[in-house]
């Protein structure tokens, strides 16, 4: 094995037909959104012309898109290459200037429900919101089905929590509150389980 | 490994054709990954096998249909890379390749993958998307991922993967039903804009990624397995295990297919007679009764015993007992100074020595090929079965035991274990003669965990099994039986010629003894008698033994031949009281004891067979190894034969 090791990256296809969504592991960058400076290897390739802007920085994966006349299937596996190259060096890339860690964190909850969690509260006809993300603890609102149902607890620690630990390993703890105007269908419940985690 | 006699009797069949028309799709996978079973439930067995253009690596071609739309499946041979290292590969490898000249290149491709073993099969999964054909996924063994505790989110690695992914579990018919719409949409399916790395140090980084983004929980080791395994792969346990295993196996062939066999010689020697009953021409009534019931008929008795080998052997291989055998061997092969490659082709010769002898592909190294290739057709092949089946039914009565057990079976499993130990024996001289140093590489090779086999695989081996055999008996074995037909009835003599030396034309039995007596054939047995004289053969035993040159099963035909012909009313009795005609043993049963046990051992040496002897030739490149192959091994089935009888005779 070399002194580096290989930054273990795979692309993905997006809406948009000249963007891929490059997964790369969690918490290699440790910030969210357009990155101010690169590391030199990416960089050159934003010179050279062969990836334009917006580069996009998410919580577990970069968007790149490649210029106008280029295509990834030519010029691919050299960016692969420049942005492993630049991932194995995480201090060279700049973050926003605004950027805080909260943004991260935040992030990736939003992603967790934008994705599988969020459609199978949204299946259940539940609405999970993110109301509040601080020192890495996110405060999320329950409402629709999920207000005073029963299982919503579970719900929140199994699937919403380890989601989002996966793609936010220094998570300290989730806060679901549930909305208090809401109005139930059905008999309002109450929940058999705390709804309050965080970790000891 | 593949033990599939369905190889064995067709070398060089026509290719088959792709119809440009329609629709061609590939199926790409690792061996053991589910992928003929996908073929086999997609096609309904509608397949037409072939060869590839110059190797002997077996085509499988069928057609199925998705809303009155008509596809082409190719089933590709299981490989686990596109780096070609054998034939096998090198096939896939070509076929996938855009700018191979003779090949059709399939419109889409259809990889299966193991889902226990996802982390190795990804490598080939990331060279199938970099040809850039439109490709899918089939996650296979997703029942056992999860029994084993395994995961894996079949969503997030689709996106992952980039193109579309289904589950189907031992091609069940509901999970078929989206494939096959799956499949028919196969020109919209989406190609990844940029495909997966194939540079070896950039892969293990995508295949690490796409894991983790599915979450990927590696499935734990089978507890089933791990149990069975203790003991089975013990050095000692898994040993004694092997060989109990293997003896049981022999008793069965014996027991089970002998009244089989029976009733199939009752339905032939039933229809010998009706021939001579209802059929005029005097010629064509001996041609039919003598040449094809006799002959033909005598070697299509053994069916039985052909069957239940194959559906010992497929049982062995599905239920994964085959590869603990290879393994624990690789132990035994080691001492001799050969790996487990070796061995592997060595077992697949138990089928038929052709796909052995192909085997040895997978080695390295020129000279353990050639000392391998010298081996294998030591090994006792499915043809050898019949013959084997004959002499020692005719050496010891089936009731006779050793012991609890049928003496039948005893010296079936003698004869295995003395022919698999002389095939080691003689590649370790063969690759001490030449040995050039070298590092050996290491032996890889596949332990899968014990499944059930299904009827429907084991069905399947035996008839491909059944119909290779019925094949070769309808080609090779039925050509040389009507040679020889002809040359046990010709010249033909008058009556009066008969009269005149005093067989009575009436008797029918007489007449034929007679003419097979002054027969071209038995001029050759007797002209080549002063080789064989020594080993207590008499010119019939000699022209069995000319004719199973070009395969061994035609020994029993003409056996069977000159038995019908001697005692047309019981021709399976007839072998039994054949006696020697001329020579100091005038008068005596010709088959006595050191006489069957010579002819078995002679058996279980001689190279007699042309179509192992074509492919050493192609395999090896020259005429000079089949050359030496069929020359030693005459010399040493001649010297053994010798010493056989010559130690049976003081013994009896």
């Amino acid at each position: 094995m070399s002194a580096a090791p290989v930054v273990p990256v795979h692309a993905e296809a997006t809406e948009v037909a000249d963007t891929l969504r490059w997964v790369i592991p969690v918490g290699t960058l440790g910030f969210v959104g357009e990155p101010t400076a690169l590391p030199a290897p990416l960089q050159s390739l934003y010179d050279d012309g062969v990836l334009t802007a917006p580069t996009l920085v998410e919580p577990s994966a970069v968007l790149l898109r490649m210029a106008a006349g280029r295509s990834w299937r030519a010029d691919g596996p050299r960016v692969r290459r420049a942005l492993q190259a630049a991932l194995a060096e995480p201090r060279e890339w700049r973050a926003p200037s605004d950027a805080c860690t909260d943004d991260v964190l935040r992030a990736a909850a939003e992603e967790v429900l934008a994705g599988e969690v969020g459609d199978f509260v949204r299946g259940h006809g539940g609405v999970i919101e993110v109301v509040d993300v601080a020192a890495d603890e996110v405060t999320i609102e329950l409402s629709g089905a999920c207000a005073g149902c029963p299982a919503s607890g579970i719900t929140v620690q199994h699937r919403f929590e380890t989601a989002l630990r996966r793609r936010y390993p220094g998570l300290r703890g989730v806060v679901a509150h549930e909305r208090r105007d809401a109005s139930p269908r059905g008999p309002a419940l109450l929940s058999l389980l705390p709804t309050r985690h965080r970790d000891a | 490994m593949t033990l599939d006699a369905g190889h064995c009797a067709v070398p060089g069949e026509d290719r088959v054709g792709l119809d440009e028309q329609l629709p061609t799709l590939a199926l790409v996978g690792s061996p053991n990954s589910g992928k003929t079973t996908l073929f086999n439930a997609l096609t309904g067995l509608r397949a037409k096998t072939g060869n590839y253009p110059g190797v002997t690596v077996t085509r499988y071609v069928g057609r199925f249909s998705v809303d009155d739309q008509e596809m082409v499946l190719e089933d590709l041979p299981g490989t686990y890379s596109l780096a070609a290292i054998s034939p096998d590969e090198q096939v896939v490898a070509d076929v996938l390749d855009l700018d191979h000249p003779a090949l059709a290149r399939p419109d889409a491709l259809v990889v299966t993958l193991d889902a226990t073993t996802l982390r190795r099969s990804l490598n080939m999964l990331a060279q199938v998307l970099a040809t850039g054909l439109p490709a899918c996924v089939v996650l296979t063994f997703t029942d056992e991922l999860t029994r084993r505790q395994g995961s894996l989110d079949v969503a997030a690695f689709e996106r992952a993967v980039g193109v579309p992914v289904l589950t189907v579990t031992g091609g069940r018919r509901q999970e078929l039903g989206p494939l096959r719409d799956l499949l028919l949409g196969w020109s919209a399916w989406p190609v990844p804009a940029l495909p997966p790395p194939t540079e070896p140090d950039e892969v293990p980084g995508w295949i690490e990624s796409v894991l983790t983004t599915s979450d990927y929980v590696l499935p734990k080791v089978d507890e089933r397995t791990r149990r069975i395994d203790a003991v089975l792969l013990h050095p000692v346990w898994g040993s004694v295990v092997f060989f109990a295993a293997m003896f049981v196996f022999f008793q069965v062939i014996f027991t089970l297919a002998s009244p089989v066999q029976g009733w199939l010689e009752d339905l032939f020697g039933f229809l010998g007679t009706q021939v001579r009953v209802h059929v005029g021409n005097r010629y064509l009534a001996s041609f039919l009764a003598d040449g094809i019931l006799g002959g033909v008929g005598g070697v299509v008795t053994f069916l039985p015993q052909i069957a239940l080998l194959f559906v010992l052997i497929s049982i062995m291989e599905a239920s994964g007992y085959m590869s603990r055998a290879a393994f624990l061997m690789d132990r035994v092969m080691a001492k001799a100074g050969l790996e487990g490659r070796a061995f592997v082709a060595l077992l697949s010769s138990l089928a038929c020595a052709i796909p052995g002898i192909m085997a040895t592909r997978t080695l390295p190294s020129m000279r353990d090929r050639i000392a391998t290739m010298m081996g294998a057709p030591l090994m006792t092949c499915s043809a050898r079965l019949p013959v084997y089946v004959l002499l020692v039914g005719l050496l010891v009565s089936p009731s006779a035991r050793i012991g609890p057990v049928g003496a039948q079976g005893v010296i079936m499993f003698a004869l295995y274990v003395v022919g698999a130990l002389s095939a080691m024996a003689s590649a370790w001289v063969f690759s001490r003669l030449g040995r050039r140093s070298g590092p050996l590489l290491p032996f890889y090779m596949e332990m899968p965990p014990y499944r059930m086999p299904s009827a429907r695989s084991v069905g399947l081996a035996v008839w491909d099994a059944c119909r290779g055999f019925l094949r070769k008996v309808g080609k090779i074995i039925l050509g040389t039986t009507v040679v020889l037909w002809v040359l046990l009835n010709l010249p033909t003599h008058s009556d009066a010629a008969m009269s005149a030396a005093g067989v009575d034309v009436h008797d029918s039995s007489a007449v034929s003894s007679y003419t097979i007596d002054h027969s071209v054939a038995a001029g050759i047995g007797r002209a080549v008698e002063p080789i064989f004289e020594p080993l207590g053969f008499d010119w019939r035993i000699n022209v069995g033994i000319l004719a199973s040159l070009s395969a061994r099963e035609t020994f029993v035909a003409t056996m069977g031949q000159v038995a019908a012909a001697a005692h047309p009313d019981q021709p399976a009795q007839g072998l039994k009281h054949l006696t020697v005609q001329s020579g100091s043993r005038e008068g005596e049963p010709l088959f006595t004891a050191p006489v069957l046990a010579a002819l078995l051992v002679f058996f279980l040496y001689a190279l007699q067979c042309a179509s192992t002897i074509g492919v050493l030739r192609r395999e090896s490149g020259s005429w000079k190894w089949p050359a030496i192959a069929f020359g030693y091994l005459f010399v040493v089935a001649w010297v053994m034969a010798f010493l056989t009888q010559l130690v049976v005779g003081m013994l009896t």
